[in-house]
């Protein structure tokens, strides 16, 4: 007992300690989201006006996931089927260390090269991280998370993961990697210098990884929203491609799995995303003598790796299944006071008060994951901003429930008990 | 009519004596009969923000049988956690209902303003106010701090706008930023940030002379982010503070 409790206390006093010295002290940060929240405003509101009809998508996409969500065992079977149709492989993860082995496995020996697009699920099971520890050479292609990567540390949004970065400090990073002595005041430079750094890698990868954003079961489809085109080029240069999803970003049908892709976007605060790709399978040709030949001039080899980890499980709990219904689309955290002073540091693997539900029930588990589930102020603001509406507040409130049954509230909490209600017992 | 005014430990434990003050005095120029319940314990919506809502239901349940004792008229509270608590979650949750209606001092104030109009001092000030999560975005109640605000001759109201709320079909108010006071029985030290936060980046903007919230609750994190921000341009002001300045 005296154990778990030491255990607990000194997992709240680290995470508090990281959150104030590097989120909420850092001064530099608090300008960065205000800079960001601002011109997200901005954005959506431009979006909104050119596309009013997107307000009606919200509804729709929240009765597509409740669907999805509710047949969740059904459509992962169909994925299945598709893919195999298609010419693809599939599989199933069971956790986190199972998802890593399979790709690991399609990875193959020596070592190779692999370049990577931005994906939460892949933060989730620490891919590059394990490939990396196997001599693999893992390149981050997504400029944000690029710089994520070179300075060693984790996304702080769940689109934008460097979010709390100035210009001044990006150019810097980039000048160490690059050798370049790049100008801190213009943005322009410091992406050219990622794009003439990475274009080498991308020619050069044996292995692409992404992730999606949504899968259409009866297709086996794959929708990816980008802007940049390093998925572009991730997803069609090397010889494997290997998506990494997880279970929750099935939806039954292709306009389904558009729809849900077009209301991403749209309250990501994007008019139009520059690209949407779809991918059914490896590369092919039928265009000598009509026998289908794969690896023309994309992949030759489409790999999916469904990741459960937990959310199967998750999608029976009628209290917390909503939580699967988030499609990552970040907006909420430019509204949420917390994440205003502490970007990504609210939360672990997922940023954010859904990040600490996310946490809480697929990537760290409940002891890790209390701190961040008792840093949210449930002012409900999220709930506000979600195009699904999801109810992040009165999850966190249910949790918090769970959580103090099973000793892991802070002791502030207790205190406040003690200090309100007197000794109940 | 008996009034039976709720939430006043928590004012005193926050240390809110002068909101106190002033809501005692406001309601007396009504001419209610005012009643308390003795040795009242926090009871609103904090058990179930911290997580230990069902070991505290002997202390719900104990409140209702002290107001059966009472008998009010209506019970009032400058914390929209109890209106929540009473009118949604113990209900709900809980099958525990109160005859007599629970609701928060400013819909009271207004609705007794309907009846019979006030007579107020002009007031040629700015008053920012923010409607407290609780009672403004979780109940959707945010038209009686607005009628009783228009009812004082020159004070130019300000709330906070959001961009895309009319597109969206939204109160903008429905969007208010977040002081951030819950976090004082959770995480305190990270609300103090969040709370310096909400003045530097909501108020100060705006320059308002005076500041306040509907909720007790949120007007103590604004009372606590001034102070740490160290703003004193924006003076925060309860509107029963300010109803005491313009009431004749
Ligand atoms: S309810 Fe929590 S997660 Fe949601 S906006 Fe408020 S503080 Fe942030
Ligand atoms: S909770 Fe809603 S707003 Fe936040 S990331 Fe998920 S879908 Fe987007």
């Amino acid at each position: 007992m005296e154990n778990k409790e030491k255990d607990i206390k000194q997992i709240h006093n680290e995470y508090m300690s990281e959150i104030i010295a590097d989120g909420a002290e850092n001064e530099t940060l608090r300008t960065a989201i205000r800079r960001a929240r601002e011109a997200y405003r901005k954005n959506l509101k431009k979006a909104l006006e050119t596309f009013p009809e997107s307000v009606e998508y919200k509804e729709k996409a929240r009765k597509i996931k409740e669907y999805a969500i509710d047949h969740l065992e059904e459509l992962i079977e169909k994925t299945k089927e598709a893919v195999e149709r298609n010419h693809g492989h599939f599989y199933l993860a069971k956790d986190a260390k199972e998802a890593n082995e399979i790709i690991s496995r399609i990875v193959g020996k020596p070592k190779k090269i692999i370049v990577k697009g931005k994906s939460l699920t892949t933060e989730e099971t620490e891919l590059r991280q394990y490939l990396q520890k196997e001599g693999h050479e893992v390149w981050e292609t997504d400029l944000g998370e690029f710089l994520v990567q070179i300075r060693e540390g984790r996304p702080m949004h769940m689109l934008a993961p460097s979010v709390d970065l100035t210009r001044e400090e990006a150019a810097k990073l980039i000048s160490k990697i690059t050798g370049e002595n790049l100008p801190e005041d213009k943005i322009e430079t410091s992406v050219a210098a990622v794009r003439r750094f990475l274009r080498e890698k991308f020619t050069n990868a044996d292995i692409g990884i992404a992730g999606a954003n949504s899968i259409a079961a009866e297709t086996g489809t794959l929708f990816i929203i980008e802007n940049e085109g390093n998925i572009k080029l991730t997803a069609s240069l090397p010889e494997k491609f290997i998506a990494l999803v997880g279970v929750e970003k099935i939806v039954p049908t292709l306009d389904d799995a558009f729809h849900m892709v077009k209301t991403t976007w749209r309250f990501a605060n994007y008019q139009v995303p520059s690209y949407v790709h779809m991918i059914s399978g490896p590369s092919k040709t039928g265009d000598i003598e009509k026998v289908t030949t794969y690896g023309a001039h994309g992949p030759k080899e489409f790999h999916l790796v469904l990741l459960d980890n937990g959310r199967i499980e998750l999608s029976k709990n009628k209290d917390f299944k909503e939580i699967l219904y988030c499609m990552k689309c970040g907006a909420c955290m430019y509204e949420c006071p917390v994440f205003w002073v502490t970007a990504g540091h609210f939360g672990k693997s997922y940023p954010g008060g859904i990040g600490a539900l996310w946490d809480a029930f697929i990537a760290k588990g409940f002891k890790e994951g209390a701190p961040s589930v008792y840093s949210c102020a449930i002012c409900d603001r999220c709930r506000v901003r979600c195009p699904l509406n999801i109810d992040t507040a009165k999850m966190i409130i249910k949790l918090r429930k769970i959580l103090y049954e099973k000793g892991y509230a802070p002791t502030t909490v207790k205190e406040a008990e003690k200090q309100f209600f007197g000794d109940i017992e | 009519m008996k009034v039976l005014l709720s939430g006043v430990i928590n004012l005193k434990h926050t240390n809110q004596i002068d909101v106190l003050d002033s809501i005692l005095n406001t309601l007396k120029k009504l001419d209610v009969e005012l009643s308390f319940i003795d040795g009242e314990v926090m009871c609103g919506e904090a058990s179930i923000n911290l997580g230990i809502s069902e070991k505290i239901l002997p202390i719900f349940k104990s409140f209702k049988e002290k107001v059966e004792e009472i008998k009010p008229d209506v019970i009032v509270s400058a914390y929209a956690a109890g209106v929540a608590k009473w009118t949604r979650d113990l209900p709900n949750n809980y099958g525990l209902k109160l005859s007599v209606p629970y609701i928060h001092v400013s819909e009271f104030f207004a609705e007794q303003f309907s009846k019979k109009k006030p007579d107020f001092a002009p007031f040629p000030h700015s008053y920012f106010i923010q409607h407290g999560c609780t009672l403004g975005r979780k109940l959707k109640r945010f038209s009686a701090i607005r009628e009783i605000l228009k009812l004082i001759p020159e004070l130019e109201v300000m709330e906070e706008d959001y961009p895309t709320a009319e597109i969206e079909g939204f109160d903008p108010a429905e969007f208010n930023s977040c002081p951030g006071s819950w976090l004082n029985f959770t995480q305190p030290d990270l609300g103090d940030y969040v709370k310096e936060n909400y003045v530097l980046d909501i108020l100060v903007p705006r320059k308002p002379e005076y500041a306040g919230s509907t909720c007790a609750n949120g007007h103590f994190g604004i009372r606590q982010g001034l102070e740490i921000a160290e703003i004193n341009t924006i003076k925060p002001l309860y509107f029963t503070q300010l109803l005491e300045k313009v009431w004749k």
